[in-house]
């Protein structure tokens, strides 16, 4: 195999060169300015810049602590219950983890679920869950990429200490009608992508409707009683893009997904309800305008909010309960923000405000009084700026500098805090590349959980007492590309928290503010990868080694996301069957150590003496044994007249190993819950 | 809302089980602390208790030894003594509303302290107490309480609560009250909704109405008393609580539900909470406390009651 050295030194980012025959090593440095495609044309090699992502999209450069999940790569991700789920397919990544069976949001690097910003095309979402944590709310079928931030977070983002999921839907760039249909074990979804005016207006459309419910539904009629819980789920997304002119581009999208709980009685004389729900929304404007060859300009606006609510309707002879308690989160913001090209420089600069309006419990009622409220609404104002830079220097460094700087104000305090974050990358070769990162972030909202789950009583409450919190992060990888269909990644991070505040108990911060200590982390670890890519073969092995300690009463401890050692082998294997039929056949291990809780450390007679007490710890106290887990799935997809078919087949947990979710105690000792036993699922999905 | 979400639970179980689980192997390190516990009042006398914590619930509790016990009364000194082992204190005099009362502990090269004030009490009156029916598959009586809240003390919370008392006059720890009806904003950490009973609010054990709603009851309210059949007597009591006996119970409701009732698996929304103390260095709480109490005979009651 020859080696040539094509477009060493070149100062244009298209280029065309005459080739020998053979193979031949690619080796294209400086693509962190912008995107490049490469067009085989016989014996000439064409690289070109692509037309719709130059619209003021900047590339990050791939490597340890940023990875960007693609198309197939989602496609051929594991299924959770028969669903496709991006948010759980990022969790084979090193360094990211789900902290319990029952919870779609990823824990980054020792931190919690609410320290990671979820974001759907730069919109946070606050819920990521449906059906109490199984899968996540967003459909994987819109998805076309998914971006994960876990050592320096772009400027334009802040206001979390851990890291950063940013989904982005699909682009929509070919006149062509495409769609979907899925049926499977618990949900029903369609997504379709419209052409509505050639080359200019394009449409994306997905609803996602729960299947269980019907079960439970036929199971309430058949039975005639109507007590029998129905949970239900959904969600819809929305998205035009239309395009003025080459250089300018609108696009307008919602996003909508609701949770559903409801039970009821009914008999002579009397009617009672009770429902939960957790609703999801978002509208986002997002305007994309390119001022001259060098400087792009995008304008955002969005609304994005959480909603969760009980309700209680009793009415009979002598009463008449229509009790509605609701929590709810709103934010909206306004960001603008410019990339300036320059020879070997990109530079960036933004602002952003945003305004979060917080409505910890409101209740109303009719009783006819106004409701009392167990916690007052509250408010968050945000302004941010930033300033950064993507300086390619020759052919093998890349320097990232970044400045962000942030004026938090909740009613009563004000800060202002300086993030600086800095990222270098190294190529040293074809297949050694070494990359260096600084991250400095900080977190002035909270999420108050009442327990692992997310509930309608979950809410989300801004900082208080003048404390945010704060996190600096440094960390060095090196990846290697030297084995062919190989791919080797290590890193190793250490990072520190101040202030984070841990609430942990709800009911005294609803009704005192009480029940929270400020905590002092720290986190540390080795992430490494390994991937195998010899096709139809993939194969993808990562062991993590990570500590998350905080502070309490000068005394470090692990807490709920201390897991040391976690091992992820995830594979596939695609194979034909007969001509037009193909199928494939993966599996994903999970195996850590067990996961921490907390249990009573001592026991006390109670203040009355009519019982004993547990002394139970802040911090977990006690470690459950090892865990593991095996899925499997195999899928055939089928070339149809107008499409293709696909069946999936999925069983998680196949040996159905016992790993607790939650351990209680009893009178003779302790039981564990499991959340996912031995669980089999069926989807089949048409596309066109 | 205990049944409520045993009923969202069952939607889990859908996907979930339950086994046993052994925790001999992955055991922790348990370390004494010391204990004090003490609700003072304007009663003629009140009693301090002073212990260990112990590694299990079923372990025998021992006093402290060589312990300083120091009370003060604002700054005026009420008590300062050694006790060779110590584990109840009995006062025989009323702790003042309005005053404050601090207390030490020396002992085991540890100090403890806390204090705490008496409230000024909620000043209400009990209307009626009358027998009612439900007129349902269940066929329940039930008693019906109207009470007149005439004065609230601002700051302090308002507790409900009853006791069933056995024929000997001992507390009949097997069966608690549960209470029916609506008690305007009354909080909701045990409320229950129980489908398939008329009038479906209930209250398992207490209501508690935080201090922020008190004000918001302007007229008499009401509520149902059931498994009044199990007691001869039942005394019903109206607590005005301060702030940290408000959390400390709150908590321990919290950890009952966790780990004292025989749900299996506990609901979702109990969680592993630690229970307030005000007690510096220990675990417990020193608090003041204000009682309403009311006595009521149950002419219902039969020995045979427990096969109702």
């Amino acid at each position: 195999m020859r080696k040539h050295s094509l477009f060493n030194n070149q100062k244009t980012l298209s280029n065309s060169a005459r080739l020998l025959s053979g193979s031949f090593h690619i080796l294209l440095a400086a693509i962190s300015l912008f995107p490049v495609s490469i067009i085989a044309q016989e014996d000439t090699l064409h690289v070109k810049l692509s037309e719709t992502e130059v619209l003021g999209h900047r590339n990050e450069v791939e490597g340890q602590s940023y990875v960007k999940l693609r198309g197939k790569a989602l496609l051929r991700a594991p299924l959770f219950m028969g669903e496709k789920d991006v948010l759980r397919s990022l969790q084979l990544l090193p360094g990211v983890d789900a902290v319990s069976d029952g919870s779609s949001a990823p824990s980054i690097r020792g931190g919690t679920s609410d320290q990671s910003l979820l974001l759907l095309d730069g919109t946070p979402f606050f819920n990521a869950s449906h059906a109490y944590g199984l899968i996540s709310v967003v459909d994987a079928n819109i998805i076309e990429s998914a971006e994960l931030f876990k050592g320096v977070f772009p400027g334009q983002y802040g206001g979390r200490l851990s890291g950063i999921v940013n989904l982005q839907t699909r682009t929509l760039s070919a006149n062509k009608l495409h769609g979907g249909i899925s049926v499977g074990t618990i949900s029903a979804a369609a997504n379709l992508e419209v052409p509505l005016i050639k080359d200019k207006t394009y449409a994306l459309f997905s609803a996602r409707k729960s299947t269980i419910d019907l079960l439970l539904k036929g199971a309430a009629a058949i039975s005639d009683d109507l007590s029998i819980p129905q949970p239900s789920f959904g969600d819809v997304y929305g998205k035009v893009i239309h395009k003025f002119s080459k250089d300018n581009q609108l696009s307008l999208s919602g996003f909508y997904t609701d949770d559903h709980l409801s039970m009821s009685s009914k008999d002579a004389g009397y009617r009672m309800k009770y429902a939960f729900s957790w609703r999801t929304y978002s509208g986002e404007a997002n305007w994309k305008y390119k001022l001259n060859d060098r400087v792009y300009l995008q304008s955002d606006f969005y609304y994005a909010g959480l909603q969760n609510k009980s309700k209680t309707y009793i009415k009979d002879k002598e009463l008449n309960i229509d009790e509605t308690q609701v929590s709810k989160i709103g934010e909206f913001s306004l960001r603008q923000s410019l990339n300036w090209r320059l020879t070997d420089h990109l530079v960036g600069a933004g602002i952003a405000f945003s305004q979060t309006h917080f409505d910890p419990i409101r209740i109303e009622s009719s009783f006819g009084n106004t409701a009392g409220s167990g916690s007052s609404s509250r408010d968050l104002s945000t302004t941010a700026f930033w300033l950064e830079d993507r300086w390619s220097i020759g052919s093998a460094w890349s320097v990232n500098p970044i400045l962000r700087a942030t004026v938090y104000s909740n009613r009563t305090n004000v800060r202002t805090l300086l993030d600086p974050r800095l990222k270098v990358n190294y190529q040293l070769d074809h297949s050694n590349s070494f990359e260096a990162n600084f991250n400095m972030s900080s977190q002035p909202i909270d999420l108050l959980r009442q327990s692992s789950l997310n509930f309608p009583m979950d809410f989300w409450t801004p900082f208080a007492d003048d404390k945010i919190a704060r996190s600096g992060l440094i960390s060095l990888g090196w990846k290697n590309t030297f084995v062919k269909n190989t791919e080797f990644m290590i890193e190793g991070y250490y990072k520190r928290i101040k202030d984070q505040r841990f609430i942990y108990s709800f009911n005294d911060f609803v009704n005192y503010d009480g029940g929270s200590v400020y905590l002092k982390g720290k986190a540390y670890g080795i992430e490494t990868s390994l991937r195998w890519n010899p096709a139809p073969f993939q194969l993808m092995l990562s062991y993590t080694y990570s500590r998350s300690l905080s502070k309490l009463h000068n005394e470090w401890s692990g807490n709920y996301q201390d897991i040391p050692h976690r091992v992820t082998l995830w594979g596939d294997y695609g194979f034909a069957l007969r001509k037009k039929k193909k199928a494939n056949l993966s599996f994903l291990l999970n195996y850590h150590t067990g996961t921490p809780f907390v249990l009573p450390e001592g026991f006390y007679p109670s203040v009355d003496g009519s019982h004993m007490v547990g002394s139970i710890p802040v911090l977990p106290n006690f470690r459950s044994k090892r865990y593991f887990r095996l899925d499997i799935n195999y899928s055939i997809t089928r070339q149809l007249k107008r499409g293709t078919g696909t069946w999936q087949f999925a069983i998680m947990n196949i040996t159905a190993h016992r790993n607790p979710y939650m351990i209680y105690h009893v009178d003779k000792g302790y039981k564990m819950m499991v959340m996912i036993p031995f669980l089999p699922s069926v989807a089949y999905r048409f596309e066109f | 809302m205990s049944k409520i979400f045993i009923r969202l639970l069952s939607c889990l179980l859908i996907t979930s089980c339950t086994f046993d689980y052994d925790i001999k192997d992955t055991g922790y390190l348990f370390t004494p602390k010391i204990v004090v516990n003490g609700l003072i009042s304007e009663s003629d006398q009140n009693i301090l208790y002073f212990t260990q914590s112990v590694p299990k619930m079923s372990d025998r509790l021992k006093p402290i030894d060589n312990a300083r016990l120091i009370l003060h009364e604002s700054n005026q000194l009420l008590l300062d003594s050694t006790f060779i082992k110590l584990d109840t204190l009995k006062l025989d005099f009323p702790f003042r509303t309005g005053r404050e009362y601090r207390i030490e502990l020396h002992a085991q090269d540890h100090k403890v302290h806390s204090s705490a004030v008496v409230p000024f009490p909620h000043k209400l009156k009990v209307d009626t107490v009358s027998r009612m029916s439900e007129n349902n598959f269940y066929q329940r009586d039930f008693w019906k309480v109207t009470v007149d809240l005439q004065t609230v003390s601002p700051g302090n919370s308002l507790w409900i609560k009853g006791d069933i008392y056995n024929g000997d006059g001992t507390i009949d720890r097997r069966y608690t009250l549960e209470y029916k009806g609506v008690v305007p904003f009354a909080d909701k950490i045990n409320q229950e909704i129980v489908m398939g009973l008329e009038g479906g609010l209930y209250y398992n054990g207490f209501i508690r109405i935080g201090k922020q709603y008190l004000s918001d009851i302007k007229k008499p309210f009401e509520f149902g008393m059931n498994n009044i059949y199990y007691g001869k007597h039942i005394k019903l009591q109206f607590l005005t609580v301060p702030e940290s006996y408000d959390r400390y119970l709150i908590n321990c409701y919290e950890f009952e539900k966790m780990y004292l009732q025989d749900l299996d698996p506990p609901s979702m929304f109990n969680s592993s909470v630690p229970i307030f103390s005000n007690i510096e260095g220990g675990l417990g709480l020193f608090s003041g406390v204000q009682s309403y109490s009311i006595n009521l005979e149950n002419p219902y009651y039969s020995d045979d009651s427990d096969d109702i």
